[in-house]
């Protein structure tokens, strides 16, 4: 299988996965889809330096939220530049007057979990995606106890920004 | 609360990705993959090459002043390579302790770096470029007035120091207001 093919096969089987987690993580279609452009390249030019000593997930997830902490800096950083006319959030918001109640709630569940901090949100992400606690830990960095600790904290959080 | 994670994991699984032209994609990035490729070999053989060129056409080994002269360029541009190489970001390789924390430390390190090139490697160069070339010069120049001689080197070595100065100010400055305060916001993140 060449670089090409092994890409494309890569890219079905997570493609959701990461698109979920960049939706999660900046709260809007159009800085998600960037995001998820970014992620794909990173992808693409590390391909060659996965050996497989973790499983290929577990490498595309750390590509994935390493790519999206960097990406959220800089964007925040051309935010505070120029003062966009139109919040992203505000776009997904006026979208959800002509939506159905399920895309309302799937909608409140992205934005609530992108104002979360950068660190938090990729945490619920991939647990939302039905990674262990363990997987978390290994992904993020920190250690399972405080995996258990931030996942209680978004837990309160979450379940206060969304019955508000 | 765990009803509430299974309903939320519903409400996540709902999401998915808007369909791309994977062949497009892939075809750019093969295209970029090739560029970049090409950059690095051609950085790769530009300094060797310049040293090749530098050695036919000085007579290097006839005057200790011309080889002290290249020597002294060759050690400051090594400087700056091995900067470059420091603050270049690591590769996602797969390795296990290669996680999102690591990867901050990682990026916070390469920025560091890369402020410290500017700040302080940039002047070392300055300074070894100045020697090697006044050093050259002396060779070169010997044949003039001594007057003549001393305005050339003052004139160049004047020239080089602006021009390196206003480069280097520019450069600081833009450090101060982009990669300073991502260093922060980095370190923030992992305390």
């Amino acid at each position: 299988m060449n670089k090409e093919e092994y890409f494309a096969e890569v890219y079905e089987q997570n493609k959701d996965k990461i698109y979920r987690l960049c939706l999660g993580f900046m709260g809007n279609t159009f800085d998600a889809d960037d995001l998820l452009q970014e992620i794909l390249i990173k992808i693409w030019s590390n391909l060659s330096s996965f050996k497989g000593n973790s499983s290929i997930s577990t490498w595309i997830y750390r590509i994935a939220t390493n790519t999206a902490i960097l990406y959220s800096k800089r964007r925040n950083k051309l935010d505070n530049k120029h003062t966009r006319l139109t919040s992203h959030n505000e776009i997904i918001a006026s979208s959800e007057v002509d939506s159905s109640k399920p895309e309302r709630e799937i909608n409140k569940l992205y934005i609530a979990i992108s104002s979360l901090k950068e660190i938090d949100r990729i945490v619920i992400g991939l647990l939302l995606e039905g990674n262990s606690y363990n997987e978390i830990a290994n992904i993020t960095g920190l250690k399972i106890s405080n995996v258990g600790v931030r996942i209680n904290r978004i837990k309160k959080a979450l379940n206060k920004k969304l019955k508000a | 609360m765990e009803q509430d994670i299974a309903d939320w994991k519903n409400l996540w699984e709902e999401e998915k990705s808007s369909p791309i032209n994977l062949d497009n994609l892939t075809k750019q990035l093969v295209k970029i993959e090739k560029k970049n490729k090409r950059d690095r070999i051609l950085i790769l053989i530009t300094f060797p090459f310049t040293l090749i060129v530098l050695a036919t056409i000085l007579p290097l080994f006839k005057s200790y002043y011309y080889l002290f002269s290249i020597a002294c360029i060759c050690i400051g541009m090594l400087i700056i390579l091995v900067q470059l190489y420091k603050s270049k970001i690591k590769k996602y390789s797969d390795e296990k302790d290669f996680n999102n924390q690591e990867f901050i430390k990682s990026n916070i390190k390469s920025l560091k770096e890369s402020v410290i090139t500017t700040s302080k490697y940039m002047w070392i160069y300055t300074a070894l470029f100045l020697l090697g070339l006044n050093i050259g010069y002396i060779e070169i120049l010997k044949s003039l007035d001594l007057l003549v001689r001393i305005l050339i080197h003052s004139g160049v070595t004047l020239t080089i120091l602006l021009f390196m100065y206003s480069g280097i100010k520019k450069r600081n400055k833009k450090n101060k207001k982009e990669i300073l305060p991502l260093i922060d916001e980095l370190q923030n993140l992992i305390n």
